[in-house]
């Protein structure tokens, strides 16, 4: 698939502050079958951004504003290409750092349970470890509601395994803290689904598992499904705090309020 | 010494001043005449004006920060610790080959991970350690040099043989307390000195600020040098005040920086004023929000990338934690023989990974006769000294290794060396260690000694100050005089 | 030298300058309340609690007025001005001298207990001297560099403000009875210039003469004319030359303001006086900020909910 994604964050604040200081993670990622052709970021002000990767393999632009204002606005354009195949060399399984726990994904009795629910018949093959994750993604999207009112961007997996409800965020982290439990290395993954046939489409959260022989293969425990041509995504990391598609501080006494649109076009129809 | 050694018992334990005929050890000789001419009640009143001159001097800790804001000083000792020249060449060397090898392990594991793939140490330990950042992999380190700053903890055992009992390499503190013994003890001590060529400390502060000169970017010729502190809510803070102010720099917060198009400055009563070189007595997870905890207010924001773009330097760099975990701690000896082709000049603690089944096993069925630590605290706290321990306490253990074993590791109980301390006019064994401080920069620069901290409770072996420590002056010797090698 | 710093010491000399000043006029107002044939009505404790910085208080008694002044917590008050000077010391230690720091320490433990009942001249004697003491090491031991100058500043501005308010307010209560003899010594008495007057004046205490001693007088250490000379060379110290920072530039108006006024315009205006000084005060607190201090003691916040994400469904 070929798809275009404008995403804007517009922050307003009920009057000037001194400073800002962020980064975003919105140019998508190359590889495991994706591939970023076009991107484009601008920022209002003026600003002008600099760029790194980091230890994840994230693509993170970054700027700071030191002069008052009021408000600031950030529009990313990306034209990606997904569902092309997987990368064939999975480089090294150092891997290890993605077994442990730190909130939000916490090791506690419920994330154990959920676990001891779907055993893994055979650790080294990676076709058992996939048919037990997949069985798990969809116990996750049976016996927790969507729900958006109940939790927030803070919440560890004991509030969302106490409210058996979240949104995608909390279930991609409910799926790595039990697949960690299981042995199995799982990472965070942030970026964006489309929806066929919407208009629009929002941002989206799944996560990957590390199976022997295959790499890093994806699970949305939302929808349920393996994650694939609609999701397109921008980066990875331990939990929501290290890909977070934006992440700043702001240096002021006024109050801050922000609106995310995100808009999709599917450009594969057009050639 | 009847008035002074009365009673005195060593238990087995190696004395470090007194041998087993209750004789003092050649190199203490002269000093034992000495404190016995002064007898207990001048050596009490020396003592109490020693007390007075911390006081004064400002070298204090906050154990928890005292409602009251009293600060305490740390309890000393007037009697020193003598090292021979000959003890403390082997030492040192031990030390810097350690060094060596841990700056080199740090590159490569935040680099091209050679070490990990060729599983010469198990990537599942040293991955797995809490303080494994994986998100600053390929940020440049300048020279190489993570550690610049290092406080290694040395003990020995009954037979008076030197072993490493764990890493410092992150924020190790305590060196203040070295530089102002050694300033107090030729106060009030002069005539003790006498026939002693003892090493002085205190090129500490001038090396410390060379090698941080060194270390800023290239092309500036005066370079802006600061000491970034959490602020006076940290128990080291009068460290931070002190060495700040014996090495002329500033002493900032978080606040006081800024970072502006990856550059650092300093907010000044003139504007702002670049720095170039930050001292930081900051966690890593607290230094820039940007970078790690949002929340944090003592941090930078922005920090980080500034470095990353090679416009500050930093010490201690990030990341080190991998390398002083206590689970890694047990692979230094493959590490040193990995990197440098050499064995081990100081040897650790034999030490058990919980991770491991053999070793878990193994402690489970031994845990009265062990000391089990948790992997991620320091300080003294989380830890079962297995002969001291109720039946209960072990069991708390033995679930919590069950359930965490990562966070776990066992080693048999170091019967630590003793010393007499001067306690109401009598000699009182206690126990101590060492920390001698190395600076790895334009060369490897080693404290002559270091920090002797002593377990002031009866029997206790935790010498930690946050739990009732103290410390003494440690001599090396410039040299030997060939009756004073110990055997 | 860094901005925090310059902000605590500058609020350091402010707060030790308050501490005396009000330790000072409460012992000189307990001593007037006294001085009468009968016992003065609550407005006579109202009025000195406004003088005091309380604005709205209903305190009409002498023991009341006592111990909001020694140890109330919701206004100016000697415990919560020491605690304030205590904090700002704590923040620039290493700045400091360790005496100064110690000094400030050691009164403010002596403060915060009950030692000023029963007997308050005592307490507030040594509160005085403590602070005297204060002002001592710092000019004998504290280097002539920035340091030194923001707490002067801090302290001169205070002084020149608690003056000048009390000599305007003061002409404007009073009028022209026998009895104000008293007062205006106890106004003398408050700003530590009663003896300094009464060698300088034979005829008695008059108001004009008070004015022009404890406001216009260029010599007499506790004008505000002075005090404002004092603060404006520190400014100039801290400006360097060729600098003509906003705050040196407002200090020089308010220096001006004690040189060209008139004792017979101060004593017939004096609310507008005051009210003009208070002006110029007020901007140079503003100007200060932006110059010299840490432009923001706000905390930094984290920016929005963020991705909160969630598929269109």
């Amino acid at each position: 698939m070929k798809l275009e994604i404008v995403h804007t964050t517009r922050y307003r604040y009920s009057g000037p502050i001194a400073e800002t200081v962020m980064e975003v993670r919105l140019r998508p990622m190359d590889g495991n079958g994706q591939r970023c052709l076009e991107f484009d970021l601008e920022l209002s002000l003026g600003i002008e951004a600099r760029s790194y990767r980091d230890g994840y393999g994230n693509n993170v632009h970054y700027f700071n504003l030191i002069r008052p204002h009021t408000s600031l606005t950030v529009t990313s354009r990306s034209v990606v290409e997904t569902g092309g195949k997987p990368d064939a060399d999975l480089g090294e399984d150092l891997v290890h750092d993605f077994l442990r726990f730190r909130s939000p994904v916490k090791e506690v009795p419920g994330i154990r349970q959920l676990a001891l629910r779907h055993p893994i018949a055979d650790p080294s093959s990676g076709s058992s470890v996939e048919l037990a994750l997949d069985e798990l993604t969809v116990a996750i999207s049976q016996e927790f509601a969507y729900d958006r009112a109940v939790t927030n961007v803070y919440s560890s997996v004991d509030e969302v395994l106490a409210l058996r409800a979240g949104v995608c965020q909390d279930f991609a982290h409910l799926f790595i803290a039990v697949a960690r439990t299981m042995a199995v290395a799982a990472r965070y993954v942030s970026g964006y689904i489309h929806a066929p046939g919407a208009a629009t489409t929002a941002s989206h959260a799944w996560a990957e598992a590390w199976v022997p022989g295959r790499g890093w293969v994806g699970y949305d425990a939302t929808h349920p499904i393996r994650a694939a041509e609609h999701h397109v995504r921008l980066a990875v990391g331990r939990d929501y705090t290290d890909a977070a598609p934006t992440r700043g501080i702001y240096i002021g006494s006024a109050t801050g309020g922000m609106e995310v649109s995100v808009r999709t076009r599917d450009l594969s129809a057009s050639h | 010494m009847n008035s002074l050694d009365a009673g005195y018992e060593t238990n087995g334990f190696y004395d470090e001043m007194l041998a087993a005929s209750g004789r003092p050890r050649p190199g203490y000789r002269r000093l034992y005449e000495q404190l016995n001419r002064l007898g207990p009640r001048e050596l009490a009143r020396r003592h109490d004006l020693a007390m007075q001159m911390f006081r004064n001097h400002g070298i204090t800790f906050a154990v928890y920060p005292d409602a009251e804001g009293t600060e305490k000083v740390f309890p000393f000792d007037i009697i020193p610790r003598v090292i021979s020249a000959h003890e403390w060449h082997r030492l040192e060397a031990g030390l810097k080959q350690r060094l060596a090898a841990l700056n080199l392990f740090l590159d490569d594991v935040y680099g091209r991970k050679l070490i990990l793939r060729q599983r010469a140490v198990p990537p599942e330990i040293v991955l797995t350690s809490p303080q494994y950042l994986r998100e600053i992999e390929g940020l440049p380190v300048p020279h190489g040099i993570h550690c610049h700053i290092a406080g290694i903890d040395l003990v020995r055992d009954r037979k008076g043989e030197f072993f490493v009992l764990e890493d410092n390499l992150r924020t190790p503190s305590g060196v203040s307390y070295v530089l102002a013994n050694r300033h107090v003890m030729k106060r009030v001590l002069p005539d003790l000195f006498a026939g002693y060529p003892v090493r002085p400390v205190e090129g500490y502060v001038h090396e410390l600020l060379r090698h941080l000169r060194w270390l800023a970017p290239e092309g500036v010729d005066d370079p802006t040098v600061v000491l970034l502190t959490p602020g006076i809510n940290n128990s080291a803070y009068y460290e931070h005040l002190y060495l700040a102010k014996q090495m002329g720099i500033e002493l900032v917060e978080g606040t006081d920086l800024v970072v502006d198009q990856d550059h650092v400055f300093m907010r000044t009563t003139r504007g702002l004023k670049p720095v170039h070189v930050i001292y930081r007595r900051l966690d890593d997870h607290w230094l820039d929000p940007i970078f790690g905890r949002q929340e944090s207010l003592v941090g930078v924001a922005g920090l980080v990338n500034a470095y990353r773009a090679g416009n500050i330097a930093i010490a201690n760099a990030l990341g080190n934690g991998v390398a002083d975990d206590k689970a890694v701690y047990a692979l230094v000896p493959k590490i040193i023989r990995y990197y440098l082709g050499e064995d081990p000049i100081l040897p650790n603690v034999e030490t058990y990974l919980c991770a491991f089944d053999a070793d878990r096993r193994y402690v489970l069925e031994h845990l009265e006769e062990l000391v089990v630590k948790t992997v991620d605290e320091s300080g003294g706290y989380g830890m079962l000294i297995g002969p001291e321990s109720t039946k209960e306490e072990r069991e708390d253990f033995a679930r919590r290794i069950a359930a965490r074993p990562r966070s776990f590791i066992a080693q048999p109980v170091v019967a630590l060396s003793v010393q007499p301390i001067l306690d109401g006019g009598r000699l009182r064994r206690t126990h101590q260690d060492l920390r001698p401080f190395v600076l790895t920069g334009p060369e490897v620069y080693v404290t002559s000694g270091g920090l002797t901290r002593i377990a002031l409770k009866d029997g206790s072996l935790v010498v930690n100050s946050s739990q009732g420590g103290g410390s003494r002056d440690t001599w090396v010797m410039a040299e030997d005089e060939t009756e004073d090698v110990d055997a | 030298m860094l901005s925090r710093a310059a902000t605590s010491l500058t609020l350091l000399g402010r707060h030790l300058e308050r501490a005396d000043h009000l330790a000072r006029i409460l012992g000189v107002h307990v001593a007037l309340s006294l001085d009468r044939t009968d016992e003065p009505g609550p407005e006579f404790w109202t009025r000195f609690m406004e003088l005091a910085g309380w604005r709205g208080s209903d305190t009409g008694r002498r023991d009341q007025a006592v111990e909001v002044i020694v140890t109330g917590s919701l206004g100016p008050s000697v415990r919560s001005s020491v605690a304030a000077a205590r904090l700002a010391a704590q923040a620039v230690r290493p700045s400091l001298p360790s005496e100064l720091y110690e000094q400030v320490n050691a009164l403010h433990w002596r403060v915060q207990e009950p030692t000023w009942q029963p007997d308050l001249y005592p307490f507030l004697t040594d509160v005085q001297l403590s602070i005297r003491l204060f002002d001592g090491l710092l000019m004998d031991t504290m280097q002539l560099d920035e340091p030194r100058d923001f707490v002067r500043l801090g302290k001169f501005i205070e002084r020149t403000a608690n003056v000048t308010t009390i000599v305007t307010r003061k002409s404007a209560e009073l009028a022209d009875t026998p009895e104000d003899a008293l007062e205006w010594s106890a106004v003398l008495k408050s700003c530590f210039a009663f003896e300094s007057y009464q060698s300088r004046y034979s005829g008695g205490v008059t108001a004009e003469r008070v004015i022009e001693c404890l406001l216009l007088d260029p010599t007499l250490p506790r004008s505000a004319r002075f005090s404002a000379q004092v603060a404006l060379d520190s400014v100039s110290r801290i400006d360097g030359p060729g600098r003509h920072s906003k705050p040196r530039r407002l200090l020089s108006r308010l220096h001006s303001m004690f040189v060209k006024a008139g004792t017979q315009l101060v004593a017939e205006h004096p609310r507008e006086f005051e009210s003009a000084c208070r002006d110029v005060l007020r901007q140079l607190e503003l100007a200060m900020r932006a110059t010299y201090f840490h432009p923001s003691k706000v905390p930094a916040n984290v920016i929005g909910d963020e991705g909160r994400a969630m598929p269109q469904q």
